[in-house]
């Protein structure tokens, strides 16, 4: 023991030899202490746990510095499956004396299962929500809650306590007792659980002694104390229903179960069955669908991308045509030999002719070197002919053969753009064959081209008056 | 014979786990020791 002023250690003296602080009351109340905690402790020995609480409350509240007695009080709360009570009783303990204390092991056993630990907190919740149920008269959910809160901790008395009494209730006093039997294994002088089973005993009683008293024969009635409980039982109460021994009713009552049966499955269990069959057949029949959809969409686009590629294959093929056939390159090449002959036999005029009526642009022209031929071949040919159309043309005309000379002067122009007297004359062929379109052409060809020529005034009056 | 509504009113809930905190603070309550040392210390300032 020690002193409750300086914490030394006290001697048989009713004062403190380190402080001098009189301690004949205080040894007086830690021994009441005490004996109020040997008297829990006997109690719970023997399996007496309301007993034992009462006794380690009341330990307690003398002096509530007593470690033994509060480990112990949090020890039985466990067991009754007041876990978060217990925890607390273990918290105050360990606050109070830090080392040397074996609450410390206590929570550190209950923290290392952590999973179980949960469990049973779960439980405690439950069995709240049951007592709610319970209190607001919806009975069945607390009936069923508390079963499974029982099956998760058969030790938790208080549920226990509160299934026996909706058992009472429900007048299952089978169910009751088994209830209150599993309780007073637990704690055998659970004062509640006694209570209730006296009760149940006495309606029991009076039940036996009605039946025992009218004028039906008396019938043995079993102690339903006696009987084992295990874990999944479910107490029967004797009933006076007697089997009936004749075998032809026994076939005929087969037989009507079997028609049962029979019906049974025909009317519940087949049309869930093909309804079930139905729904997969409906859900295979939208998985193709979608596929279905999917797969059209696919085609579509590869259908798209088909022609496409067809129409950039015919473009390509256009393409290689323009510039390989005897339209395309090859065109021009054979133009510019047809002329390069022409030249080489001294036919100037065909030569050029050849040059300007097949070859639009000398730049189109595949290679630098028959670039360079064009070019010299023009340069030799273009303006000698022309000179000679415009002198072949300039005879038709005052041959009065305007038909010729409009020719002549328009090929002679076509050769040589600078040459505005052969625009003029065949501007003056077209106007003498009437064909004012033709002839409007070249006047404009003289407007647009030599602004300064001295046929521009007579040109500009054609063209506004045609 | 048992008083259903009597009985279910002596029921109590347990203590949850979020309650314990509250239950360990507010258990700071004095005990008969307390009283006698506050007793003895009366007496002797006097």
């Amino acid at each position: 023991m020690k002193c409750y002023k300086c914490g030394s250690q006290l001697t048989d003296e009713n004062m403190c030899l380190k402080c001098g602080a009189d301690v004949t009351s205080y040894k007086t109340v830690v021994k009441a202490s005490n004996a109020y905690y040997n008297l829990g402790l006997a109690k719970a020995q023997l399996r007496d746990l309301s007993g034992a609480v009462e006794s380690l409350r009341t330990s307690l509240t003398i002096n509530k510095n007593n470690i033994k007695a509060r480990n112990l009080l949090g020890l039985i709360y466990c067991e009754m499956g007041d876990v978060v009570e217990a925890l607390s009783e273990w918290v105050l303990s360990k606050n109070y004396k830090q080392e040397k204390n074996i609450a410390n092991s206590y929570i550190t056993r209950i923290q290392s299962n952590q999973g179980k630990f949960e469990a049973v907190i779960q439980t405690i919740k439950k069995y709240n929500q049951s007592l709610k149920y319970a209190k607001g008269g919806n009975y069945d959910m607390a009936v069923i809650q508390l079963k499974k809160v029982i099956t998760l901790n058969p030790k938790f008395i208080r549920a226990q306590q509160l299934l026996a009494l909706l058992n009472i209730k429900n007048k299952d006093y089978g169910k009751a007792k088994k209830c209150l039997n599993n309780i007073l294994k637990i704690d055998r002088n659970n004062t509640v659980a006694l209570r209730y089973l006296r009760e149940i005993g006495l309606v029991e009683e009076i039940s036996t002694k009605d039946v025992s008293e009218s004028f039906l024969p008396k019938r043995k009635v079993k102690d339903l104390n006696s009987l084992p409980f295990g874990g999944s039982d479910v107490y029967l109460p004797p009933t006076s229903y007697k089997e009936p021994s004749n075998g032809a009713i026994t076939v005929i009552n087969i037989l009507v179960g079997v028609l049962v049966g029979a019906a049974l499955v025909w009317f519940l269990i087949m049309p869930s069955r093909y309804k079930g069959i139905t729904n997969d057949y409906n859900k295979s029949i939208v998985e193709y669908s979608e596929k279905l959809s999917s797969g059209n969409v696919e085609l579509n686009s590869i259908t798209k991308q088909l022609q496409d590629v067809q129409a950039e294959r015919d473009s390509l093929t256009k393409k290689v045509q323009d510039i390989s056939g005897t339209d395309g390159n090859n065109k021009l090449l054979i133009a510019l030999i047809d002329s390069a002959n022409s030249y080489i036999a001294n036919d100037k005029t065909t030569a050029a002719e050849s040059l300007v009526n097949n070859i639009a642009d000398v730049s189109l022209l595949p290679s630098d070197n028959a670039k360079a031929l064009y070019n010299t071949i023009a340069a030799a040919t273009m303006q000698t002919a022309a000179k000679d159309l415009y002198t072949l043309g300039t005879t038709s005309y005052y041959k009065n053969n305007f038909t010729e000379s409009s020719d002549y002067f328009a090929r002679a122009y076509k050769l040589d753009s600078t040459m505005v007297d052969a625009a003029y004359y065949g501007a003056k062929s077209y106007e003498k064959l009437e064909q004012a379109d033709n002839a409007k052409k070249y006047y404009q060809y003289i407007v647009t081209n030599f602004p300064t020529s001295r046929y521009v005034t007579e040109a500009t009056t054609y063209i506004s008056k045609h | 014979m048992i008083n259903f509504d009597d009985e279910i009113k002596k029921f109590q809930p347990s203590l949850e786990v979020e309650e314990a905190e509250d239950a360990i603070y507010n258990n700071d309550f004095p005990d008969v020791t307390d009283i006698i040392n506050k007793i003895i210390n009366n007496l002797s300032d006097k």
